[in-house]
């Protein structure tokens, strides 16, 4: 009699396991989307000029007709609406992975059509190229810059936008504090306060004059 | 009946050699939990990871030893300049094993800087993936660091008293960070001035 028990308890026990794996895959969640690139592979080809599209060329998407690129603008819907680089679209960055909006820009990439992304900074902008990068975006590029300035393009921003492309990268700023031969050197140092009592100046009794 | 018992633990048997054979043939983890893509997006669009660099120099200044910099520029750049106390791991390295112990603190913050903040904040995406905790990102990098700590801005007269504040404080910050190259500067600092003598005016005395 206590043999049958054990069986019975037996059987029990392992249809209770198995019950539990099979909940246990049923349940398991399925990530929706999946990196590309390990963490390696992503770190390859973020130096500035193959990872960022210069002014210039910028300027030529803006006013080229041929549609071989794409601007997308991951600022939010209200910054969008005022004010946006003509022909852009606006993807806001916390959306970019809603299915629409992913599969539409899935979709450019595969057609070989160039996204270029842009942000209200270089941040933002770099932040949606970091993770399309991740998840196997080929054709893509972001504009290391903030909107205030690529908005200028046509006026004076474009020697901004210039600058700004350098300063990644550029020592300059350091070296004028580490290295003394810089001649900037002495106009950042803090001069000593200069205590200039006006003087008085004594009026010079025109003398003379017999 | 002991046959069929035997059997029972037998099929039980060889199902837990089974899924411990899948075990093993599951791909192997890292020590830190990848955070999937949505997960990263979440963290990617908040900006809580940005330090400034005041917060910085105070706490270098106090010497807080739940402080770790991370320089993540080339290892030339690093070599001619770097604030005290960062360990060197370049951009391209960052996702390499053997640098676990540098970013792995439970206890300390890592705080990644480059030259501006971008190449830093890549280097902290990458982390973040990783499923690194307690990394943030120095707003506005080495650049900032030299404009506002080293060569702050004295406030228009207008400005509020808080303002005054971070002057007076980046002002004492940058004597106390200046401590090596103000040597350098010394060692230049007569050729600058310039003896200027005075020269007498004198004084158009009337010719008689």
């Amino acid at each position: 009699m206590a043999e049958v028990y054990k069986t019975k308890r037996l059987k029990i026990a392992s249809a209770i396991f198995i019950a539990l794996i099979v909940i246990g895959f049923l349940t398991f969640h399925k990530p929706l989307y999946k990196y590309t690139l390990t963490p390696e592979q992503a770190l390859v080809g973020l130096s500035l000029p193959e990872s960022t599209i210069g002014s210039v060329e910028i300027r030529e998407i803006i006013n080229s007709e041929k549609k071989n690129a794409v601007l997308v603008d991951v600022r939010n819907v209200q910054d969008y609406a005022s004010g946006h680089i003509n022909g852009a679209i606006n993807i806001p960055l916390i959306d970019i992975l809603n299915e629409q909006n992913y599969s539409h820009l899935r979709d450019l990439d595969q057609d070989q059509v160039n996204i270029i992304i842009y942000g209200k900074d270089h941040l933002q902008a770099n932040g949606a190229f970091m993770l399309l990068k991740q998840l196997g975006f080929k054709n893509m590029k972001f504009i290391a810059s903030e909107f205030d300035i690529i908005s200028k393009m046509n006026n004076d921003g474009l020697k901004e936008l210039q600058l700004l492309e350098n300063m990644f990268m550029d020592d300059s700023i350091i070296n004028q504090f580490v290295n003394p031969t810089s001649k900037k050197d002495s106009t950042t140092e803090d001069p000593p306060e200069k205590i200039t009592p006006v003087k008085k100046a004594k009026k010079n009794s025109s003398e003379g004059g017999c | 009946m002991i046959m069929k018992i035997s059997r029972t633990y037998l099929i039980l048997s060889v199902l837990l050699a089974g899924l411990a054979f899948v075990l093993v043939l599951l791909p192997k983890t890292t020590r830190n939990k990848e955070i999937q893509p949505d997960k990263l997006l979440i963290e990617i669009n908040d900006p809580a990871r940005f330090v400034n660099p005041d917060f910085i120099a105070e706490r270098l200044i106090n010497e807080d030893p739940s402080l770790q910099l991370v320089d993540v520029r080339t290892k030339d750049q690093f070599s001619k300049f770097t604030l005290p106390g960062a360990v060197n791991i370049p951009l391209n390295e960052m996702s390499n094993e053997e640098w676990d112990e540098s970013l792995n603190h439970e206890d300390k913050d890592v705080i990644l800087f480059s030259n501006d903040d971008l190449y830093a904040d890549q280097a902290w995406i990458i982390s973040a993936r990783q499923g690194y905790k307690n990394i943030y990102v120095m707003k506005g990098g080495l650049n900032l660091w030299f404009k506002d700590i080293l060569s702050p801005e004295k406030p228009s007269e207008t400005a509020s008293k808080e303002e005054f504040e971070t002057y007076y404080f980046r002002k004492a910050a940058a004597q106390y960070f200046r401590g090596p190259s103000s040597i350098i500067k010394t060692d230049i600092a007569p050729s600058n001035v310039e003896l200027k003598k005075k020269e007498k005016k004198i004084s158009a005395e009337g010719g008689c």
